[in-house]
């Protein structure tokens, strides 16, 4: 049970790490970033240690069945609904972003539709998989994957040319207020923990041993997405670069590995993660906004369900069309404008499960005397 | 039974249409391209810009000497107009991803090339990794060098500088990322290797500290095995001392350098420098075994901090920083809005005071 918790929260932090959250953070790396990863830290932990607390009190219950008996349906369905939108987007802009990383870095001859277009089936297929086989696959993921990602971690600490000058040059703009985007960009690594607002279906029991380790995780990696950009490419080139840490992990050089650029292990490892990610994110988008719909929906056809594919189908459809209208400037703003709701809705979801566990506490309670 | 072989249909239709997306992903084969292996980049006769190319060329064999390239060469007025001039000029793609050593002109770098970083910075495809340089007399005449030894195209530039090879105290190389850093940024002077083209073979002895985008001082061997140092903390170099008017060598095998700067309230500024180097005698005219080697450790540190100090007071001179005691300084002050400027103010007339310590660790296998 805790190492599945961990699974979740560590595929969420390491996927942040390198897509847009540097890329927020260090473009105001002189305007309050390093505030916002101190407050975030803060802020990250405490949300996701009150979340998993409020949770163990409804046991196998996911959010849509804990609403149902707190919420009229009046109220449930739309936020639900807007939930599950949510966790679509949250998919949704990563695989776009991959994609155009993918075309980008290392097939630049391949048109960018055809291969979102790849992308986005592959996901829509596998997120309509069973929960508990998604579940599984992430563990298999992340135990082939972390050890590279340490390893490129390690790497880039030990790098000869690391300038840690250029890191001490940062702490000199701690005590600047951050604004309320790069709050929402830090924070956002910290997420990983909601998956169990539809995940704790699949346990009997949510009993999360070393939540110590949260805040410990969170801080490590969080400083080592910014630190290590800064360190390798200086703190005033670090703001030149779109794809910071893609950019970073080329100053890396394997003298005697098996391919030179260390960028290209980078990408080959984040491609499983981001089609993971998706894969997780779309599939619980999908059960999210399946729960909203009325019963005569969920019909099943010759013993399948046809409505799950008709939703993640919708998903991916509007994913593509964002995706092949989007280019790089108007995907960032959106990002961000998504990232400020998202910090808002989180702290909102939050706040209503530890209204609901703190009520179900006190029912109890007073019907035990 | 109809059922499955409903669904078998179904599933094989669906493979089959598949098949219509394989329309190839207009990816090209590796024998339709060339790999450029190293890249001249000078002040073109009547254009801005000169490029040259080098090609490689695969051959089955891989012998010394054996290694086939092919050069061209052509001038345009932006880099990226030049390179898209060059692919009429031959039959396969161009392909940069296998770029590793970029040589600018010396000519070139006495003007502005910030502007031809750009296009290097901004291509996917260029390595963080690769080595930029500069070529004397000018880059075309260094990419024109072919080695006898050479086993693969390029292979004898790559080998000096990432060290795999030669190991020489005079070699200070410098990465691409490294330079865009250094530009971009304030308080620490990019250097750049000198390529000087002889027939057969290069020398990589000196090294020319860039400055606002320019070359700004050039130092020569002596000069820059001292730099190389002091800035990439060299492990492997030789400290020359005399021992009652005999000389003798000594080979290093550590170096540890450790410095700050210190600006007290009254007084002139000055970096508190300490180096302690660890080594052997190498060669020596008399038997040294018996004698004081106190006196011996403390003949050789005067003479290493007095080429220390020159070095640094020369740089200091010409206005620039190559070690990145700006950068120090920058870091270890809490002032961010004005310590740039007082920098400025204050490196002009800053002194060094050098502590140099050596341990002599043994003679060699001889007395």
């Amino acid at each position: 049970m805790t190492r599945y918790y961990y699974y979740f929260f560590l595929i969420c932090m390491l996927i942040n790490t390198i897509f847009f959250v540097p890329r927020i953070l260090l473009a105001q790396r002189f305007e309050g970033a390093v505030m916002a990863l101190i407050l975030a830290v803060l802020v990250g932990s405490t949300l996701a240690i009150v979340f998993t607390k409020s949770l163990s009190r409804f046991p196998g219950q996911g959010l849509p069945e804990i609403f149902a008996g707190f919420l009229p349906s009046v109220l449930r369905i739309p936020i639900i609904l807007y939930l599950g939108i949510m966790w679509g987007i949250a998919g949704s802009i990563i695989i776009v972003a991959f994609s155009f990383i993918t075309n980008r870095f290392l097939s630049p001859e391949t048109s960018p539709r055809l291969l979102l277009l790849c992308f986005c089936s592959i996901c829509c297929w596998a997120s309509t998989r069973k929960a508990s086989a998604i579940i599984s696959v992430t563990e298999i993921v992340i135990v082939l994957n972390l050890p590279i990602v340490a390893f490129i971690m390690y790497k880039s600490y030990i790098q000869k040319h690391f300038d840690w000058d250029s890191v001490k040059i940062l702490s000199d703009y701690t005590f600047k207020p951050p604004s309320w985007t790069l709050l929402a960009a830090a924070t956002y690594p910290f997420t990983g923990y909601i998956n169990f607002a539809l995940y704790n279906r699949n346990f009997k029991e949510l009993k999360v041993a070393h939540l110590w380790l949260i805040p410990v995780i969170g801080t490590f990696v969080l400083f080592t997405s910014i630190i290590v950009p800064i360190g390798l490419l200086g703190v005033s080139a670090v703001g030149d670069y779109l794809y910071t840490w893609i950019s970073a992990a080329d100053t890396l050089r394997m003298q005697y590995g098996f391919i030179e650029r260390v960028v290209y292990l980078f990408l080959f490892i984040y491609i499983g993660f981001s089609l993971l990610f998706v894969t997780i994110t779309w599939n619980i988008g999908t059960q999210m906004i399946l729960d909203c719909l009325p019963k005569r929906f969920k019909k099943t056809k010759r013993g399948r369900k046809a409505t799950p594919w008709i939703v993640a189908g919708t998903i991916a459809a509007t994913t593509y069309w964002f995706g092949i209208s989007s280019n790089d400037k108007g995907m960032i703003d959106s990002v961000k404008l998504w990232l400020s709701i998202r910090l808002a809705s989180e702290i909102g979801v939050v706040l209503l499960i530890a209204w609901m566990a703190w009520h179900k506490h006190r029912k109890r309670r007073i019907r035990h005397g | 039974m109809v059922n499955l072989r409903k669904r078998a249909c179904l599933c094989l239709s669906v493979i089959l249409s598949c098949g219509c997306l394989l329309s190839g992903c207009g990816f090209r084969d590796i024998d339709k391209r060339f790999f450029v292996v190293e890249m001249g980049i000078d002040k073109g006769e009547n254009e801005p810009y000169k490029i040259s190319l080098k090609l490689a060329i695969p051959s089955p064999k891989m012998e010394p000497g054996d290694s086939k390239s092919q050069i061209i060469t052509a001038e345009g007025d932006s880099i990226s107009a030049t390179v898209r001039r060059m692919k009429s000029m031959i039959d396969k793609e161009l392909d940069f991803g296998h770029t590793k050593v970029f040589v600018f002109g010396k000519p070139f770098m006495k003007e502005n090339f910030r502007q031809s970083l750009d296009w290097m910075a901004r291509r996917r495809d260029i390595q963080g990794v690769a080595f930029v340089a500069i070529g004397s007399p000018d880059a075309e005449t260094v990419l024109h060098v072919k080695p006898p030894s050479e086993r693969l195209p390029g292979n004898a530039l790559i080998l000096s500088f990432t060290r795999e090879g030669t190991d020489s105290p005079f070699i200070m190389s410098e990465y691409w990322f490294d330079l865009y850093r250094k530009i971009k940024g304030f308080g620490k002077n990019p250097t750049l290797p000198i390529i000087t083209a002889e027939k057969e073979t290069f020398d990589i002895s000196k090294v020319a500290v860039i400055s606002e985008g320019k070359s700004k001082l050039e130092l020569d061997a002596p000069d820059t095995e001292i730099l190389n140092q002091l800035v990439r903390h060299l492990q492997r170099f030789v400290l020359k001392g005399d021992f009652k008017g005999k000389p003798f060598e000594m080979s290093v095998d550590q170096f540890r350098k450790h410095y700050r700067i210190v600006t007290p309230a009254d007084g002139s500024p000055y970096i508190e420098m300490n180096i302690l180097i660890k080594g052997e005698i190498e060669e020596s005219a008399v038997p040294l075994f018996e004698q004081d080697w106190g006196a011996l450790e403390r003949n050789l540190e005067e003479n290493q901090k007095q080429r220390y100090v020159e070095v640094l007071e020369k740089l200091r001179a010409a206005n620039v920083d190559p070690v990145g005691f700006g950068v120090r300084y920058r870091a270890t002050r809490h002032a961010p809005d004005t310590e740039w400027e007082d920098w400025q103010r204050i490196y002009p007339h800053i002194q060094f005071h050098v502590r140099v310590k050596v341990e002599l660790k043994g003679t060699g296998i001889i007395k």
